[in-house]
């Protein structure tokens, strides 16, 4: 996952150290003569939920205030905001900046260049969405050279920018992209920049998204910030389990469902099995990509997680991939046999088991699995490479789906007796 | 971008060398390689430099100390033309700088198979290489497999390539490396076998973009149909549709467009592109794209494409009908399919 970082963080830690110009602002906690010193100062300031979500100004997360009671309540209610799954960490209040013009700002890689790009609108203060495509400007920084000032200035130019404004906000651009390379970004967006009457920008809305695969993000010289999130102990632990090992892939979305467990590999395969279960009845638990060739340690630890917290509950297992390039079968089933091994005493009754497979040493992946589930006493279907995993997917979803409904016939007539 | 057919991508009599040749990925995909095609002649790792790698029965490969290393003790004849890194992510932006500083125009593509390399260094990658005019495929790319000539490099086949890959007259262009192998068997059930299967990779930057793999099939006689397997992410369809439509891209095409589920996740399954960043790069907007260009709705088994013209292609709803589509296709075009059988999926 990605590690998004929001306005606070960058209030707080990025803007400084880059000297980009931002409003004050104030963290809540907070002391009440705190509180109310700024709205002497400031006159009218926004409270604003400290959490990682887009959208906070349409759900009611930000709050204009013009008195320090006004100011405690909001920052109170929206320091246990949650929104999207996601939970505030804390609140905190900005300076409310009038401003003659609002400029939206971002800077991410393109893939019509193969480069960093800057993003530029003189109609900030809204979605990048919905800002005419006429009224913004893409264009190309050079990932050796970086953005100048003179870029940025002819940039603002052909915009039509007023001219008081080029000069400061340029330079503002050039603080903003040495942030974006030094910091090992992804992506990063202003918006808006809110000019002064007296032509200074101010930065009054942040986020950015780091590069977990550049080193440099290691260097920011800053704790990030956890935020609590809503998800399930599952996905908490394989997702630290996930960054552990770049050796195989662990990666799952827990989707809720209460239907088939998949155990599932490579990238695209996962893909499109997911969509067939949830097309065919099949209520997938979570979305899943074990790929990556694992060793067998790698493997076991992965299945185990899954095991742990979703074998009790599931109605059938899918142990499912395309024709491997380079995983071993016999590596893998083994790890995922011996989970299964380890954890099938959280099941109160037998799991039909649904496997489709191709790849290096298929056979003796599917003998090591098929021995534990002879052992289990698990009925089980096992599917070739020639079976495609669309047809198994809708099989496994389909015997999901009248297992269940047999399920709740049963239990319509036991109450019924 | 340098080649302008796609056997400049990989051709018989290509000279392949191995970054991390020693590595646990890197020392068996070379050894299946070896044995495939035997169309390296050495590689890289190290503090490996004087070691000698076993490949096949009774042979093995030389191990260099690095790059500068291999090309100081080869014979200039042997001096590699492709190159394919299996480095950490950490180290892959100094071996491609150390190729393209030593390699003095003899390097024609960089394969990066390795994952997790950060986008700035892609970028950086990108950049560097097409200054020195040489082709990259990656990052995170499994490689490429020219059936034809029976060559690979990478890992695409597996352990067993000549089990999936039979010469034929379809060139699938993947997102995923899985699905090259497993279309590939898909297509001949159909008897219809593969002329070149192409891992792009699927970062978010694919530093060799659809427009370019689809120009180098125009120009090959003997592709007759190009299988997509399309993910979230990139306008790199977007780009290859306004370019098929302004040169009347004349071969059919036929498309899945996977990972629309993925989208509403905070997962990237591995590819680190399958990343909506804006109209035109969702899972959804690529799937009408592709129906706008084909204008013709989604095909489905029972569908009849007589009377259709022109044909520009088809777009799957499910994997598994790739087979029956493309006999369907080449029937509707009134040409013969590679092999005679014809076996459904089941």
């Amino acid at each position: 996952m990605p590690q998004q970082l929001g306005e606070l963080t960058f209030l707080r830690e990025l803007a400084p150290r880059f000297a980009i110009p931002v409003p004050e602002y104030l963290e809540w906690p907070a002391e009440r003569k705190s509180v109310a010193d700024c709205l002497d100062r400031w006159k009218s300031a926004l409270a604003k939920a400290d959490i990682l979500v887009g959208g906070r100004g349409k759900a009611g997360l930000v709050e204009r205030v013009d008195s320090a009671a006004d100011a405690i309540r909001a920052l109170k209610r929206l320091s246990a905001a949650e929104l999207g799954g996601r939970i505030a960490r804390t609140s905190y209040l900005v300076q409310h900046v009038p401003a003659r013009h609002e400029v939206y700002t971002a800077i991410t890689y393109d893939s019509r260049w193969l480069s960093p790009a800057i993003t530029l609108s003189l109609k900030g203060g809204v979605d990048v969405e919905s800002i005419a495509e006429s009224d913004k400007l893409t264009f190309p920084v050079d990932v050796y050279q970086g953005l100048d000032a003179y870029q940025a200035s002819e940039l603002l130019e052909s915009l039509g920018c007023p001219r008081p404004v080029i000069s400061p906000l340029s330079r503002a651009l050039v603080n903003l992209w040495d942030m974006f390379i030094t910091s090992g970004m992804r992506m990063c967006e202003v918006n808006p920049w809110r000019i002064t009457p007296d032509n200074r920008p101010l930065a009054c809305d942040f986020k950015g998204v780091l590069d977990e695969a550049n080193f440099k993000h290691r260097n920011i010289e800053f704790e990030l910030p956890e935020y609590p999130e809503s998800v399930s102990e599952f996905q908490q632990e394989m997702d630290r389990w996930s960054a552990a090992s770049y050796q195989g892939q662990a990666h799952v979305s827990d989707l809720g469902g209460k239907g088939v467990l998949p155990i599932l590999f490579g990238g695209g395969a996962s893909t499109i099995i997911i969509e067939t279960l949830l097309q065919s009845g099949g209520d997938p638990m979570f979305l899943s990509d074990f790929g990556g060739n694992p060793p067998y340690e790698r493997m076991r630890g992965t299945a185990s997680i899954c095991f742990k917290h979703k074998l009790a509950d599931a109605v059938v297992l899918l142990i499912l991939g395309g024709k491997a390039n380079n995983t071993r079968i016999d590596i893998t089933f083994q790890a995922i046999a011996d989970a299964l091994a380890e954890h099938a005493h959280r099941r109160q009754s037998e799991l039909p088991v649904i496997v489709g497979r191709g790849g290096p040493r298929l056979v003796q992946g599917l003998l090591a699995l098929q021995r534990c589930l002879e052992e289990l006493g698990w009925p089980y279907t096992i599917f070739g490479h020639d079976t495609p995993i669309t047809m198994v997917a809708q099989y496994a979803g389909r015997l999901c789906q009248y297992l269940r409904s047999q399920k709740e016939t049963d239990q319509q007539g036991q109450k019924q007796q | 971008m340098r080649a302008t057919k796609l056997t400049d991508l990989l051709r018989r009599g290509d000279r392949v060398a191995v970054s991390n040749i020693t590595g646990r990925e890197a020392s068996k995909v070379t050894d299946v390689s070896q044995r495939y095609c035997g169309n390296i002649v050495g590689g890289w790792a190290l503090g490996k430099g004087g070691d000698q790698l076993p490949v096949g029965a009774d042979s093995s490969l030389p191990v260099f100390a690095d790059y500068a290393d291999l090309l100081e003790h080869l014979p200039p004849q042997q001096h590699p033309n492709k190159i394919v890194i299996y480095s950490p992510p950490e180290a892959v932006y100094g071996e491609v700088k150390n190729v393209v500083k030593f390699s003095r125009g003899t390097v024609e593509t960089i394969f990066i198979i390795t994952e997790n390399v950060s986008i700035e260094v892609s970028a950086k990658i990108y950049k560097l290489c097409r200054a020195e005019n040489i082709d990259v495929l990656g990052c995170n790319t499994l490689g490429v497999i020219n059936a034809t000539e029976h060559v690979r490099v990478g890992a695409v086949g597996g352990d067993a390539p000549e089990e999936t890959f039979h010469p034929g007259s379809a060139t699938i262009i993947s997102n995923s490396g899985n699905m090259v192998n497993t279309m590939a068997s898909y297509l001949y059930g159909a008897g219809i076998g593969t002329r070149f299967g192409i891992s792009t990779g699927k970062d978010q930057l694919i530093l060799t973009p659809l427009r370019e793999l689809l120009e180098l099939t125009l120009a090959d006689e003997l592709t007759q149909l190009v299988v997509l397997y399309v993910e979230p992410g990139g306008l790199y369809e977007q780009m290859a549709i306004q370019w098929m439509r302004q040169v009347d891209f004349p071969k059919p095409i036929i498309v899945y467009v996977g990972g629309e589920v993925a989208q509403h996740c905070n997962i990237s399954l591995g590819h680190a592109g399958a990343v909506v960043e804006g109209a035109g790069t969702s899972a959804r907007d690529k799937k009408a794209l592709f129906d706008d260009y084909f204008q013709s709705p989604p095909f489905n088994p029972g569908m009849t494409l007589d009377g259709q013209r022109p044909l520009r292609g088809l777009r799957l709803e499910a994997l598994h009908d790739l087979p029956e589509a493309a006999r369907v296709l080449y029937d509707a075009l009134g040409r013969e399919r590679d092999y005679r059988h014809y076996h459904p999926l089941r």
